[in-house]
């Protein structure tokens, strides 16, 4: 697999840049699924517009932060990475703690990711404290020709269990934003409607 | 078919580990474990941390209300159990009849209303046949469509009126998180400063207790945070108050940080003149001050929270409390301490999580069912219910694994016992703040020792709506049951059914249990020995020590202890870099 980033490796911009900006909420985002579908390159290509193919999970990063425009407001998403802890299914409740919103990924190319996702989903819907945005991603629409699950099955399974519902792909981008711009607007429409959503806590550091 | 079972197999050895060597294996995911975890990855180590149960933290994790009944459901079928156990159990559920009662009076009150409202109508209908009596013949007309009109809408207005469903205790006890052993933090206690130099807190959140307060005499008497609050205060007379604020100056005196030598010098002489004069005890300490029955046990139960073996309490370790509690005043809150807002369990899992990011590997629903050893009885491997041996250096668990794991070496434990009472509610307890932290002192409700009671509502615990959590603690000395040493304080703050609840305007249970808690710690002296036999790997920790139930200063020395004999010289839990101050493809 060659590397393909979404744009070279100079210039990039740098987290320290966007620390800076304002924003008028935080949006707790979990990414969950089973092992090796995507979810750090997903992750990294909607932060950091990067793609490291082949990559082993990533020791030391656990989110990523982008602020986005979502309706005029400033939303600052940080998402949230399994560290790895999904691959004995043992993700800690406390992960799934303040999340307002969960995507639940899994590889066209691999039909039994598709087949865990019930497992996930129940997962989300225990774990999750009220109102939980959840939001269906088949992930390497780049490899299409491999592809295991088809469109039309997903899109079933989303609106059967209510789910927002995309394809992407991490390496080329494909529809990474709009997941989770689509995402964000729909938790900030809950939000307003009940403000509770995201509560406040103190938090020492 | 064929291909098909091949593939089976295939997945299922795959599904095991694919890395059969680490550096350091544990065994359970509770405290000193998960802290351990976190701080050997850290450090670089290759960590695989397994639990037997399908969640986090055993006896240190937090439950919904459900699956605290089925645990203590479950413990009362155990014939001679290991510690940590739950024994002489007893859970009352009330929760039923109640909101029985409340439906009845719900539907009382609704009938009522209807009544009154039917009343009205016949009113006014009667005042409009009057008024259609005064009129004339040709407009009765008009007042039948308007009365129908009125009709209509109060058809309407039915549904609008009907009142949403409440949920009943069990359905919202789903989302609650109970611990089995709450500890509260101090704000500036061990734990909080190890969370916050570690970023571990990035993981979890916090509430800060309204007030601490310590009942005495029939009286809850409010733990002052600041000098301005004592003064205040209208309970202490004006002598005890100098008595107290005088206390705590000397203390302050003696614990002040300051970077000047001289003055660090001038404190050591003060505290060793102090040490000398009161045989190092701080008991006598406080005696010296002369105060009343009152003060007294204000400072030694109210202000230092260390409250077992009271004799032989040191004068170092009681100034040191004293100056914690001080210190932790309006730090976060006006309350010293801090609690989880998602319950205790959430701190181990803080630090998993972190372990987790640094490579360690997690596998819950997996326990270890042998060690292997080599001639000179050092530790080779460990081989799990199922899949191929693993090598690794060293096995860290609580002594119950153990003990029954390693039987060719001993491991002295010490078993401490607890009873516990855990209460719901339909409101909090009278004159008191919401977020509350209250100290018994012995003998105040017929208790042999020290009974500490936390209240909780859903401002700590979310979705508690309307309802308030208790916890009640104490020290369990000899055979005595939960039940005995806690009945006849929770009975002098609660009531147990409607009728008293009415009479004495007393909190009504709706759910309780009181059970005991059994867990084997190391004591001081062989926790060194632990460190410094070097009897080939194999390492012991202590169960959840919850202590008198404040802060984990003692689970996080034997987790330090454990991490500097395995890791010498290298940085306990070093903090972790935030993610936004990385820097990505950029050179310095």
């Amino acid at each position: 697999m060659a590397c393909c980033g979404g744009s070279g490796n100079n210039a990039q911009p740098t987290f320290n840049d966007r620390k800076s900006t304002s924003y008028l909420h935080l949006f707790k985002y979990i990414m969950v699924g089973d092992s090796a579908i995507g979810k750090s390159n997903l992750l990294l290509q909607f932060v950091d517009k990067r793609f490291t193919p082949n990559s082993e999970f990533t020791i030391g990063v656990e989110f990523g932060s982008r602020s986005i425009n979502v309706n005029n407001k400033q939303i600052k998403l940080q998402i949230w990475d399994t560290a790895g802890q999904e691959k004995f299914r043992s993700i800690t409740r406390a992960y799934y703690r303040g999340a307002v919103c969960a995507m639940i990924c899994y590889d066209i190319t691999r039909r039994d990711t598709f087949e865990s996702l019930t497992s996930w989903l129940s997962d989300c819907r225990k774990f999750s404290c009220g109102d939980v945005t959840i939001v269906l991603i088949g992930n390497k629409t780049d490899l299409d020709s491999n592809r295991q699950v088809s469109t039309q099955e997903a899109k079933e399974f989303a609106e059967k269990n209510n789910l927002l519902f995309f394809e992407t792909s991490a390496k080329t981008g494909h529809n990474v934003d709009l997941a989770f711009e689509k995402s964000a607007e729909l938790v900030l429409e809950k939000l307003q409607k009940n403000p509770e959503l995201n509560g406040n806590n103190v938090s020492v550091d | 078919m064929e291909e098909e079972q091949r593939l089976n197999i295939k997945k299922e050895k795959e599904t095991w580990i694919d890395v059969d060597q680490f550096d350091v294996v544990l065994l359970g995911t509770n405290f000193i474990e998960s802290i351990l975890a976190g701080a050997l990855a850290r450090a670089g180590k290759s960590v695989l941390h397994l639990d037997k149960n399908s969640f986090y933290g055993g006896f240190d994790s937090s439950f919904t209300l459900s699956q605290l009944a089925t645990l203590l459901e479950e413990s009362k079928d155990v014939k001679d159990p290991i510690p940590p156990y739950l024994s002489n159990v007893i859970v009352t559920d009330n929760s039923k009849i109640f909101e029985e009662e409340e439906r009845l009076e719900q539907e009382r009150k609704d009938k009522e209303e209807q009544e009154e409202q039917e009343r009205k109508r016949l009113e006014q209908e009667k005042e409009k046949q009057t008024e259609q009596q005064d009129t004339k013949d040709d407009e009765t007309k008009g007042g039948e469509g308007e009365e129908s009109k009125g009709e209509e809408q109060q058809q309407e207005q039915t549904p609008i009126v009907k009142k949403p469903i409440k949920k009943t205790l069990h359905e919202l006890g789903r989302f609650f998180s109970i611990d089995l052993a709450p500890t509260l933090l101090y704000s500036r206690g061990s734990m909080v400063n190890l969370l916050i130099s570690s970023s571990a807190s990035k993981y979890l959140e916090f509430k800060s207790l309204d007030q601490n307060y310590l009942y005495a005499k029939n009286t809850l008497y409010n733990i002052p945070s600041t000098k301005g609050s004592i003064f205040k205060d209208s309970t202490f007379s004006l002598r005890e108050k100098r008595l107290i604020m005088k206390f705590i100056e000397t203390i302050r005196e003696l614990t002040q940080p300051t970077e000047n030598e001289q003055d660090k010098q001038e404190q050591e002489k003060k505290l060793e003149e102090l040490n000398s004069k009161h045989d190092g005890n701080f008991l006598k300490l406080v005696k010296s001050f002369g105060m009343t029955e009152l003060v007294e046990s204000f400072v030694l139960y109210g202000l230092s929270l260390i409250h077992e073996n009271l004799e032989s309490i040191s004068l170092k370790q009681g100034v040191e409390s004293v100056q914690l509690y001080v210190s932790s005043l309006l730090v976060y809150g006006t309350s010293p301490f801090l609690v989880p807002y998602y319950g205790c369990g959430d701190i181990p899992q803080a630090f998993c999580r972190l372990c987790a990011v640094y490579g360690g590997t997690y596998v819950l629903q997996r326990s270890v069912e042998s060690l292997s050893f080599d001639e000179n009885n050092i530790l080779q491997g460990i081989k799990c219910t199922e899949g191929q041996p693993i090598k690794t250096k060293y096995f860290i668990a609580s002594p119950a694994y153990v003990k029954t794991l390693d039987t060719q070496n001993t491991y002295p434990t010490i078993t401490k016992r607890y009873s516990r009472f855990i209460g719901i509610t339909n409101k909090k307890l009278n004159n008191t703040l919401e977020q509350s932290f209250i100290t018994l002192p012995p003998n105040t409700c017929s208790n042999k020792n020290v009974i500490n009671i936390l209240q909780l509502d859903s401002i700590c615990v979310p979705y508690l709506k309307g309802k308030t959590l208790y916890h009640f603690t104490t020290l369990s000395e000899g055979e005595s049951t939960a039940e005995e040493d806690l009945k006849s304080s929770v009975d002098n703050f609660f009531a147990n059914n409607t009728q008293e609840a009415t009479s004495t305007d007393k909190p009504r249970l709706e759910w309780s249990s009181y059970f005991n808690f059994t867990f084997e710690t190391l004591t001081n002296d062989i926790k060194e020995k632990n460190v410094l036999n070097k009897d080939g790997g194999v390492l012991v920790c202590s169960d959840s020590p919850i202590g008198s139930t404040i802060d984990y200063a003692s689970q996080l020395e034997e987790a330090k202890k454990l991490f500097e004999y395995i890791c010498p010289n290298e940085i306990f839990l070093e903090k972790v870099p935030e993610p936004e101050d990385i820097v990505w493809g950029e050179a310095q």
